[in-house]
């Protein structure tokens, strides 16, 4: 019943199957899609735009002077020895907008890792198991969907005192069902297909199934919410922040807009570089994440 | 099931449909495109009824939609040669003029009828909305109008057909509703591309009983698109065959069925004919066969 | 080895809908390998409910499904694995009946793996290379994705991965019925090679007559639900008994000559 058979099998010829012709086919499909949007011109220029950020957050640091030392003389405009001049207080404002961008991009990408995460496991496990499993899995996703946010970041803050952690967390739990949802919706597509129906037959765990074929096969639309949750949750951190919610110790760009507020017409470059920071980068993962739903849903009219 | 060619108010005999060098190039990725119908030509007279047959890719169905003026409206889609209806040359021409020739003079019937009617929208007023503007009466002559073609379609519930939603009919019956609604602007061509192909075959056997019935009564000339050579060389008088984007035989159905001349029909009616014969053995298409008709389609002018 | 359903009806219950749907009703059925059972019915018979209770993917309301005397739903977890192993599935092909992400030699390469028919990589590839040569593809099919294949070649895939498990039964539901005359005649031979060379056995779902005419042993005539009819294929094609099937003969078409 093992190697006998099969090479017995392998005796007479077979009806061949015949290769199709050339393979203009081999560039079209999954893969075709990550490479048209890799040649787009919006990706080209982006992509190294928010990596120079992302670079400039983390090694940035190392190479400015302090954000806290009040050593200088007060709002000092952009130019010579200060490149972003000084704030209020005679603090260097390079320094200030190089870490408060490390705060920014990181509440951003961590917020948006964490929904990816959470999204991924709940509305998946929602949406291929269904019945019971989906039923909690719902009514936990509606639970924290319902959440005044904004209640819940001021009472915590007012609790547990206000740090970056913080931010992160509360903004991930309140963003992550939205992911949840679609995941949930992708899923449940997904897991009627042919080839999940097969998995079953073939003996794999549902847990297997999961992992190896649905979640692979519904990530475009999820990495698309992933990257536009970056960005939304850059907009209400800085929001947040300039309610006064944030760590006082290291401000992010909000919270830098924040104190800004008071100053516009004397240090009208206090408001002006964390603002095109927190635009600059908002916008820039929007259209990024725009163009890669293009990629992913082309409208070109396919046809056999 | 007959196939007389029978005189209507234009001339028997008259070209209706002339496709000459048809050439139809579509894009198949982002950057990679594929010539799927290949300098075809193609007639269909008044009243006459015509089949294509060919294997899925072979370019059947695009042809079917370069007449209807269907295909994709992307800028990389390439149309040249000639269409020409009822003597009028249609590529090139406006918009409005294809809108004609559609919503007047062509009734399509496609092979999924769930994708091609409206969920939402009751049966009556897809097929009112089939009725060109002129023949519009009330209110009232129009659905009657419209409970007179779903029973000339096969529907003898007609009324209740009329007030329900696609999901509630069956496969066959909403393939009938299909033709209903080609048959609502009273069309003097009838395309359709695989009608039953998804449909069981009893439902099959009826459907298309119905829409020969229609074709001989209203006189419409036909254009049957489908793989299934029983279908086809049942319902039409000349058949073309079609391979890799290119007729590779066209004659009298009948003569087509018994003498076959180009290599691929004749291998085609021995795989048919091995599916359905007990003491034949099965037989398909060997690739040596497909690469020299590849060969032929490649190299031939 | 027989693979018997005795007395199987499911019924399913709509969540909202208030009626529940009695999609199976005391359908019994014998299968063993190196035999071609048909179950013929059209759409709605409930054909393909019955072809899922048999894979185990969907429990049956009552009845039993044995193999050999025992019954499924009595099996442990590793003996349930043995049963997949052993009666295997092929769908039809739309497109979804492959993941578009794996290359062919994975899709059938990882379910080799799961049931440890071999370990090692190269292993595993050499078992996937047989069982693709079984099926008529050669080497250069390891790296396509399911869309660079035309439809007899993806089919022709999902046979391969059934065979490749040495299965005793191969379920296969509609798998020819969407599929042009030359492909499905060479998708039925490479069918009917592996039964006579295997002596894998079939359940052979499906609505089209003219094919089960031409490779049935036994066939099974399934309507609302019940079997009404069964019997070795001449007698059913030569002297139908019942009404259903001579109707579903009476439909059948054929070629004008």
């Amino acid at each position: 019943m093992t190697q006998q058979d099969i090479s017995a099998g392998l005796k007479a010829p077979l009806p061949k199957a015949e290769p199709v012709a050339a393979s203009p086919q081999r560039s079209a499909g999954r893969h075709a899609a990550w490479w048209a949007f890799a040649r787009k011109p919006s990706t080209l220029v982006l992509v190294p735009l928010l990596l120079a950020f992302v670079l400039v957050a983390v090694f940035g640091p190392m190479f400015v002077g302090s954000p806290r030392a009040a050593a200088f003389p007060r709002l000092l405009p952009p130019g010579g020895e200060f490149l972003l001049g000084t704030d209020m207080l005679g603090r260097d404002y390079l320094a200030r907008v190089v870490h408060g961008g490390r705060i920014s991009l990181l509440v951003g990408f961590s917020v948006a890792v964490l929904c990816m995460t959470f999204g991924l496991v709940v509305g998946g496990l929602a949406g291929y198991y269904g019945g019971i499993i989906d039923l909690v899995m719902v009514k936990v996703a509606e639970f924290f969907q319902v959440l005044p946010g904004l209640v819940l970041a001021i009472v915590a803050a007012a609790l547990l005192g206000s740090n970056v952690l913080l931010i992160v967390a509360i903004l991930a739990v309140t963003m992550w069902p939205g992911v949840a949802r679609l995941v949930r919706a992708e899923a449940m597509r997904i897991s009627q297909l042919g080839y999940v129906e097969s998995a079953r037959a073939a003996g794999f765990s549902g847990l297997r199934i999961l992992w190896s074929d649905v979640i692979p096969n519904l990530m475009p639309p999820v990495l698309v919410a992933t990257t536009m949750t970056v960005g939304r949750a850059i907009l209400i951190e800085s929001g947040l922040a300039y309610i006064g919610i944030g760590d006082p110790g290291n401000p992010s760009w909000g919270a830098l807009l924040n104190s800004a507020q008071s100053y516009m017409r004397d240090g009208w470059w206090l408001a002006l570089f964390p603002g095109l920071c927190i635009f600059v980068v908002v916008l820039a993962v929007n259209i990024l994440g725009d163009s890669l739903n293009d990629s992913f849903n082309p409208t070109v009219g396919r046809v056999k | 099931m007959s196939s007389q060619v029978e005189t209507t108010e234009h001339a028997a005999g008259t070209p209706l449909v002339e496709l000459e060098n048809l050439r139809v190039v579509l894009p198949t990725g982002d950057r990679s495109e594929v010539e799927a119908v290949r300098r075809v030509d193609l007639v269909v007279r008044h009243g006459e009824r015509v089949g294509i047959v060919g294997e899925s890719g072979s370019g059947k169905s695009v042809t079917g939609r370069a007449i209807a003026g269907l295909l994709p409206t992307s800028p990389r889609v390439r149309v040249s040669g000639s269409i020409r209806f009822d003597g009028r040359e249609m590529i090139g021409a406006p918009d409005t003029a294809w809108d004609t020739i559609r919503r007047e003079h062509v009734g399509m019937i496609f092979q999924d009828p769930l994708t091609f009617l409206n969920p939402t929208m009751r049966i009556w007023r897809q097929v009112a909305e089939s009725i060109p503007r002129e023949r519009e009466g009330s209110e009232a002559a129009r659905r009657q109008a419209v409970h007179r073609f779903l029973r000339q379609a096969g529907l003898d519930d007609a009324e209740q057909v009329a007030m329900g939603f696609p999901h509630e009919l069956s496969g066959g019956m909403r393939q009938r509703v299909l033709i209903a609604i080609a048959i609502a602007k009273l069309p003097s061509l009838i395309i359709a591309d695989e009608p039953t192909t998804a449909l069981d075959a009893t439902v099959q056997k009826r459907v298309l009983q119905t829409l020969d019935d229609t074709v001989s009564e209203l006189r419409t000339s036909l254009i049957l698109i489908s793989h299934d050579l029983a279908v086809v060389s049942r319902m039409t008088d000349r058949i073309y065959v079609m391979y890799a984007g290119r007729m590779v035989e066209e004659g009298p159905t009948a003569q087509v069925m018994r003498e076959p001349r180009h290599p691929y029909t004749q291998a085609l009616l021995r795989s048919v004919r091995s599916l359905i014969d007990p003491d034949t053995e099965l037989y398909s298409i060997p690739p040596s066969l497909r690469r020299e008709l590849a060969a032929e389609v490649r190299d031939a002018p | 080895m027989l693979l018997e359903a005795k007395n199987v009806s499911k019924i399913f219950q709509a969540r909202r809908t208030s009626r529940p749907v009695q999609a199976v009703a005391d359908a019994s059925l014998k299968a063993r390998p190196g035999q071609f059972v048909a179950i013929v019915g059209e759409s709605g018979s409930g054909k393909s409910t019955l072809a899922r209770i048999l894979l185990d993917l969907i429990p049956a309301t009552s009845g039993t499904v044995e193999l050999d005397g025992t019954p499924v739903a009595a099996m442990t977890a590793e003996q349930r694995k043995a049963y997949r192993r052993c009666v295997q599935a092929v769908f039809q092909d739309p497109a979804g009946s492959l993941n578009p992400r794996k290359k062919v030699e994975r899709i059938v390469g990882e379910v080799i793996r799961l049931h440890r028919i071999a370990t090692t990589r190269d292993e595993v590839r050499q078992k996937v290379l047989d069982v693709l040569e079984l099926v008529g593809m050669s080497e250069r099919f390891l790296e396509r994705y399911p869309h660079e294949l035309s439809g007899g070649q993806r089919q022709r895939v999902l046979i391969a991965r059934a065979i490749a498990l040495n299965p005793r039964i191969v379920i296969a539901d509609e798998a020819v019925s969407a599929l042009d005359a030359s492909v499905k005649a060479g998708v039925l031979r490479v069918m009917a090679d592996l039964k006579d060379r295997l002596g894998v056995g079939y359940v052979f779902i499906t609505h089209d007559l003219p094919v089960v005419k031409k490779v049935a042993d036994y066939v099974y005539v399934m309507r609302a639900g019940r079997i009404v009819e069964e019997g070795p294929k001449e007698a059913i094609f030569t002297s139908p008994s019942h009404p259903y099937t001579q109707a579903l003969l009476a439909a059948t078409l054929g070629l004008m000559e």
